[in-house]
């Protein structure tokens, strides 16, 4: 084989595991996307909730904003985003999903469109989400604005979301957030 | 050259620009309004919805599924492809959104040419622009082998250009109409995807076409079907020899670097723009229709 | 020969692509890819030479007829 193709080879394998670990050491607290399924109680350690769809991985969320990359730190590092295009109803009722986001005294805002009626006012769902099925098209974006004053805390937030039945008041799904400065992330990918 | 004198021959290509973006970016998001009117759809509308990626790679994994259950996105899909066949990257040449604010930009933007990437040789474009093309249909290949994660529509978006001008005109123009997508947060991915498009894409592409040419999966696709679709006689444009006076004012205004050394015109990069067709003062580009002088 | 260089280079940078723009996993492998970018690798080459070896078969056909 010509010696070129093998060192460009060599060359472009090693620059993707370099990528790789520069992927690992410096990006990976900014997870924009999570899946969330109800019922799944409360979502202490990382747990996989399987049901009619796919295996749905159900992880505690936690945002080190020490370890944004260069990028993110020079530009925008004040603003997290926390979504998910998924949320499923694994149980074997249909619900009317509420959701609260709690102990949040950051400015955030809700950011919501989905092929499923949902009211701003109270965060719910106003439809019932079948047994089995998922909110169709969903598009959902939480957007935390960190104060200055808050910036340099050790804890900037810590809460979590409850994914609640409207009508019993029961909560479905628990699953902590976290967002803080200097501790290894250890939630999502 | 006279820009007055460009916008001016060019101007039905603009106002195309401009209702490419009506039609399809949020606030505004007229074609996929009707869609949702039509459908009962109740989501906000967006470019998302007709998004210009995912459904290349699901056609290439073998998702079919993904593809019946997205059937606006999948119909958007093939119908540009389809164009693309007869009539040529139309799409990517009048309508475009993406392709537009770069390309504006890249005008507006007075830097001296020396500063701008230019490769004039059009076989180092077209490998660039279809090698990246086929990493990326590997990738999904491999995907559809099941070789990989199966959740690649989370990663597809992180590498969107669509979303970011999406995010940008809710930014700007949000305060119209009730909209989602949100110009606060700026991911890692996005800031790249920023700077890729529209800086080094935009600014620092002599045409302003740098996403578009090298990693836009849709507009190299189009382009196959166009290289297709001209050997076969559907509509393209055709290069007089004869008739050509080499004022090399097609090369200047391409903004795909499609005009080869002897001026002829590469159907793998070309978008149909016409600019070059009228800047031309002999009429040597020409568009033409019918198997006569087909390009082989 | 060049052109191959440059269809080379553009379709390593695929992948990576992608991997710059994700937040990976703990290791290699756990990002939404599952480390396809290094498979993605042997296969465009293996391509790459299947053209070479295409090309040389072609000329050699030519040259005998």
């Amino acid at each position: 084989m010509n010696k070129k193709v093998v060192i460009a080879f060599l060359f472009m394998f090693l620059l993707t595991i370099s990528t790789g670990v520069y992927g690992v050491i410096l990006s990976n607290t900014e997870p924009t996307l999570f899946w969330f399924a109800v019922p799944a109680g409360n979502i202490t350690e990382p747990k996989v909730l399987r049901g009619p769809g796919p295996p749905i991985n159900l992880t505690p969320i936690k945002v080190d904003i020490d370890r944004f990359t260069p990028l993110k730190k020079f530009f925008n590092p004040n603003v997290v985003e926390i979504g998910t295009h998924w949320i499923y109803n694994y149980g074997k009722k249909p619900v009317i999903l509420r959701i609260e986001l709690i102990n949040c005294t950051l400015p955030v805002k809700w950011d919501v469109s989905a092929n499923f009626p949902f009211d701003e006012k109270t965060h719910t769902f106003t439809k019932p989400l079948m047994p089995g099925q998922r909110i169709d098209g969903l598009v959902f974006h939480w957007i935390f604005e960190i104060p200055p004053e808050l910036m340099n805390k050790p804890i900037i937030y810590q809460g979590g979301v409850k994914l609640i039945d409207a009508n019993t008041g029961e909560v479905l799904t628990f699953i902590p957030i976290e967002i803080v400065r200097g501790e290894l992330m250890r939630g999502g990918s | 050259m006279n820009r007055f004198e460009i916008l001016k021959k060019n101007k039905w290509r603009y106002i195309s620009f401009i209702i490419g973006f009506l039609l399809l970016v949020s606030p505004f998001a007229l074609l996929i309004r009707l869609e949702f009117w039509i459908t009962g759809n109740l989501a906000e509308p967006s470019i998302h919805y007709a998004c210009l990626r995912m459904p290349i790679g699901w056609i290439f994994r073998g998702a079919v599924n993904y593809l019946i259950s997205r059937p606006e996105m999948t119909a958007f899909i093939i119908g540009v492809l389809g164009l693309s066949l007869f009539l040529g990257p139309i799409f990517c040449g009048w309508l475009c959104p993406v392709g537009a604010v770069s390309e504006a930009i890249s005008r507006i933007i007075p830097l001296p040419n020396k500063f701008r990437i230019h490769i004039k040789d059009t076989n180092i474009t077209s490998a660039l622009r279809y090698g990246f093309f086929a990493g990326y249909i590997t990738i999904y290949i491999l995907i559809g082998l099941k070789l990989s994660g199966d959740w690649i529509g989370s990663i597809c978006c992180r590498f969107c250009a669509s979303t970011i001008l999406q995010n940008l005109a809710a930014g700007i123009f949000g305060w119209l109409l009730p909209t989602y997508g949100s110009i606060e947060y700026w991911g890692t991915a996005s800031i790249i995807v920023l700077i890729s498009w529209l800086i080094i894409g935009g600014i620092f592409t002599y045409g302003g076409r740098g996403w578009c040419l090298f990693f836009c999966p849709l507009g190299a696709f189009s382009n196959l079907l166009y290289k297709v679709g001209a050997k076969l006689g559907f509509y393209r444009i055709t290069y007089n020899k004869d008739k050509c006076s080499h004022c090399k004012k097609c090369n200047l205004v391409c903004p795909m670097w499609a005009i080869k050394s002897d001026h002829s015109v590469e159907t793998a990069l070309c978008i149909n723009c016409k600019e070059c067709v009228n800047i031309c003062p002999t009429g040597a580009l020409t568009m033409k229709w019918g198997k006569e002088n087909a390009t082989k | 020969m060049r052109y191959i260089w440059a269809f080379i280079l553009a379709a390593s940078v695929a992948p990576i692509t992608y991997l710059f723009s994700i937040p990976c996993g703990f290791s290699c492998a756990q990002c939404p890819l599952g480390g396809i970018c290094i498979l993605a690798y042997p296969l465009i080459f293996l391509g790459v030479i299947i053209i070479k070896f295409i090309r040389k078969i072609k000329s050699l056909i030519s040259k005998i007829a």
